[in-house]
């Protein structure tokens, strides 16, 4: 089981967060909304904004003059992959050995496999 | 940690204590068994192992409910006993005498049997005390398991719904294929996850397969047909249900390593069963082997390298191994079946094991219940005999002293008795039927805090110590009576003719009934069946006898210390230290009836006031002592120097002095009725205004004596050759 992409840390959330409430937004508005919560300096939202365009997380647009920003990610959507992410830290394991897996629910490490792979290919040479 | 009593009933705390103890053998038996099985039957099918190792988890289940059953019925019996001790204390009386005959009865192998029985419920009563608190963390564990339990659920649940890609239709119809091959008539739907990174199946009712993401670009179709082969082999077998069940043991029995490890060997088993299967159905066991080689390499190039160095348990590398290597192959459930029923046939054989401890218990509560019923009847012939005895004697003061045993209604009919017989006031009525009802329920809390120590505890020496505190404890209450009887005898403001001592000797035999009644060891007597034998039997005897013994003195003492005990060791290091006492503690008037008092030195003693009646005194110096205003009632005086002391006002009713020198001595105005005089020398001692009917002075010298107003009669005994009349003394007719 795997983690999901793109992944929103909690600081890219937050700023997600006031996208699903209104978009589209500039940095600027963005930036003075959090101010109202905590002290951030500009520079600290514009890098994680685009750091999110770059990921995907949210689309930029030219209007006017200025950048603004639209979320990408559905909002149910990413609280759902979050559960999932939360979960799957959480009761990963429990879940893995209640489900049937090929493999069984032991890990198996590189070496192991390759003394697997001798063992086939001495099989097939065998025959 | 007693407070889970509160959420949880203790049968059910004692109950569950029991099976966790007891799972803690019975598991590791079971995992012994299973192990020894599956060692010997090496050769046989992996289905033939799984069916052994669940079996084996069955067993468990079967010995843990046998055990949970059984330990809460008893812990149910005990709880009804404490319940009927409770409400009636008494019951508790008979069963020490009776167990105390049995023993004597007991033959060496019973009492070997006794002793062993002893041990063990010292072991259990150790344990049973930690209840609460090996449930309580046990309870803990349980809830952070079932935590993690659903946690893993909900998970599970979301992987069979979320982030889907469906996959090509032709996979259904290959699914549907192979599902008829193994004669599996679920439908089964097959989807890409991307929450997944190896192939996987879930669900009971709709089970589904889901394949990773990467599966469908990194596998070829012949791969995919494996391990599609490979989880309907699951599906068909019933595993995600059947783990579920296993996972259930796990979190109940997380504590014992014994289930972990018949858990991996289930699991272990399944894989290999369900590699069986798929083997057969796709026919190509390299092929197989080589897809199960693929799955792991695209896991672990997915993985970070931290997980490279997980567990190295070779598991899979057995599994295939054991899949290329078909000698190992052969399924046979014959074997299987044989091999779990021997594994059922021995846990069953163990788990009835257990019964005869258990039974022991029953035992115990059904002679307790035998006992009751035989105890309640003697208590009613006991109480009408002590009414009969009492209305013969007619002794209005002292008949519900022999009723000490009786329950509060026995109390009330006699009470009634008592009024209607005497008339006794309303008020004085009910002040002694508050009297009785408090001495009734301290005595009673005592007696159950002796039984409930006891009942938990199990232990001799706590039961019998427990038993003799709460004798002692009813004894000391007797005194209560006593009480409410001077204070019934003033307020009716009965002559001196009812004489306290009357009273005290009734309250000792109460005492003494009640003590023989009062054996609260019983139980423990029960319980053990004899405890150690004869020797044991003769040590407990005698610890009784002396605890009787013990409580009799204090009854007696108690009794004398309104009559004085305290004050005898005061007294017997001589007048000056006494006199300084009775300077310090004027306001007390020491009641020093009863006492033998001998080879003292009391010059000038001060005793003036005292209660000093049936006191004894002899070898001592008693001279220019003051006796002023006492009560020295049947007190005798043999050898005692009394020259010069002074019984000024005090009453001397049936002394006996014998040799004694008593040279001027003072019994102005005393009573000396019917006492007697033997060999005294009374020379000028004063005898004005004293009552000496019914005295004797025999042997005496009297000369230079004052009789000035003294009254005698016609029983009045003088020395030869004295002249009463001349003396001045009254005669009366």
């Amino acid at each position: 089981m795997e983690s999901i992409d793109k992944a929103p840390t909690s600081a890219e959330l937050e700023i997600l967060n006031l996208l699903w409430q209104k978009h589209p937004q500039t940095v600027k508005e963005i930036h003075e909304t959090l101010m109202d919560k905590k002290d951030v300096g500009y520079t600290t939202t514009l890098k994680i904004m685009q750091n999110m365009a770059t990921k995907g997380i949210v689309q930029r647009e030219l209007n006017g003059k200025s950048h603004s920003y639209s979320p990408v990610l559905k909002m149910e959507e990413t609280r759902g992959k979050l559960l999932d992410n939360f979960l799957e830290n959480a009761f990963g394991g429990s879940a893995s050995s209640l489900v049937m897996q090929v493999l069984g629910n032991k890990n198996t490490s590189r070496a192991e496999l390759d003394k697997i792979k001798n063992l086939i290919s001495q099989f097939e040479k065998g025959k | 940690m007693n407070a889970i009593y509160q959420f949880i009933p203790q049968e059910i705390v004692e109950a569950i204590g029991w099976t966790l103890f007891h799972s803690i053998w019975q598991i590791i038996s079971v995992a012994i068994l299973l192990a020894i099985i599956l060692a010997s039957f090496n050769k046989i099918s992996a289905a033939a192992r799984y069916i052994v190792a669940y079996a084996s988890l069955a067993a468990i289940a079967l010995c843990m409910s046998i055990t949970f059953i059984q330990s809460y019925n008893v812990a149910r019996e005990k709880a009804e006993i404490r319940k009927e001790i409770l409400s009636n204390p008494l019951i508790v009386i008979q069963h020490f005498k009776e167990s105390l005959q049995k023993q004597k009865n007991m033959d060496a192998a019973e009492v070997k049997k006794a002793t062993i029985n002893i041990q063990w419920l010292l072991v259990k009563s150790y344990f049973q005390r930690n209840f609460p608190v090996m449930v309580v963390i046990w309870f803990s564990g349980l809830l952070l398991f079932l935590l993690r339990f659903a946690g893993g659920l909900w998970y599970v649940n979301r992987l069979r719904y979320r982030q889907l890609i469906s996959m090509d239709e032709s996979w259904s119809q290959r699914i549907a294929e192979l599902s008829s091959q193994l004669k599996l008539k679920k439908k089964v739907e097959i989807f890409q996850s991307q929450l997944t990174q190896v192939p996987l199946t879930l669900g009971f009712f709709k089970p589904v397969i889901l394949l990773p993401v990467s599966a469908l670009t990194g596998l070829s179709v012949q791969h995919i047909e494996s391990i599609i082969a490979h989880e309907l082999a699951h599906i068909l077998r019933l595993d995600y249900f059947l783990n579920i069940i296993q996972s259930v043991f796990e979190i109940i029995l997380f504590y014992h390593p014994a289930i972990w490890w018949i858990s991996s060997v289930i699991r272990t088993e399944r894989e290999h069963c369900c590699d069986d299967i798929a083997v057969q159905l796709t026919g190509d066991s390299i092929h197989y082997a080589k897809t199960l080689a693929l799955v792991q390499e695209n896991v672990l190039m997915q993985q970070s390298l931290a997980m490279a160095f997980g567990a190295n348990k070779n598991q899979l590398f057995n599994r295939i191994k054991r899949i290329l290597n078909p000698k190992t192959m052969k399924n046979n459930f014959t074997e299987g079946i044989i091999a779990s029923c021997i594994i059922l046939a021995g846990i069953i054989g163990m788990a009835f094991s257990v019964i005869p401890n258990v039974n022991d218990d029953m035992r115990l509560s059904s002679t307790v219940k035998k006992s009751k019923v035989l105890n309640q009847s003697k208590i009613q012939v006991y109480t009408k005999d002590t009414v009969n005895k009492t209305q013969v004697a007619n002794d209005k003061n002292n008949k519900e002293l022999n009723n000490d045993n009786n329950d509060s209604d026995d109390i009330s009919t006699l009470l009634q008795e008592i009024s209607q017989k005497n008339n006794v006031s309303e008020d004085i009525q009910k002040e002694l039927e508050v009297a009785l009802s408090d001495l009734n329920s301290d005595m009673n809390v005592e007696i159950l805090k002796g039984i409930k120590g006891a009942m938990k505890e199990m232990d001799l020496n706590v039961i019998v110590g427990e038993a003799l505190k709460g004798a002692r404890e009813a004894v000391k209450n007797i005194d209560v009576k006593v009480i409410v009887h001077e204070a019934m005898k003033d307020a009716r403001n009965d002559n001196d003719n009812v004489d306290h001592d009357i009273i005290a000797e009734e309250a000792l035999k109460g005492a003494e009934a009640a003590l023989n009644n009062m054996d609260l060891n019983k139980i423990v007597n029960e319980a053990m069946k004899g405890v150690d034998g004869a020797l044991k039997e003769m040590d407990l005897n005698k610890l009784i006898q002396e605890s009787l013994n013990d409580d009799k003195d204090n009854v007696s003492r108690d009794h004398s210390d309104r009559s004085g005990n305290k004050y005898t060791d005061i007294i017997i290091n001589g007048s000056e230290e006494w006199n300084k006492w009775r300077e310090e503690n004027n306001q007390i008037i020491p009641n020093l009836s009863n006492l033998k008092i001998e080879d003292t030195k009391l010059p000038k003693a001060s005793l003036s006031g005292m209660l000093l009646k049936r006191t004894t005194f002899s070898n001592s110096d008693l001279s220019e002592a003051s006796f002023k205003e006492a009560n020295v009632n049947n007190a005798e005086f043999y050898d005692v120097i009394l020259e010069k002391t002074n019984f000024l006002d005090a009453q001397v009713t049936n002394c006996k002095f014998r040799d004694c020198p008593m040279k001027k001595v003072s019994f102005e105005n005393s009573n000396l009725c019917n006492s007697v005089f033997d060999d005294c020398n009374l020379e000028g001692s004063d005898f004005r205004k004293a009552d000496i009917r019914g005295t004797s002075f025999n042997e005496c010298n009297l000369n230079d004596c004052t009789f000035m107003g003294a009254i005698a009669d016609e029983n009045t005994r003088f020395p030869e050759g004295f002249d009463a009349k001349a003396q001045g003394i009254n005669f009366q007719e």
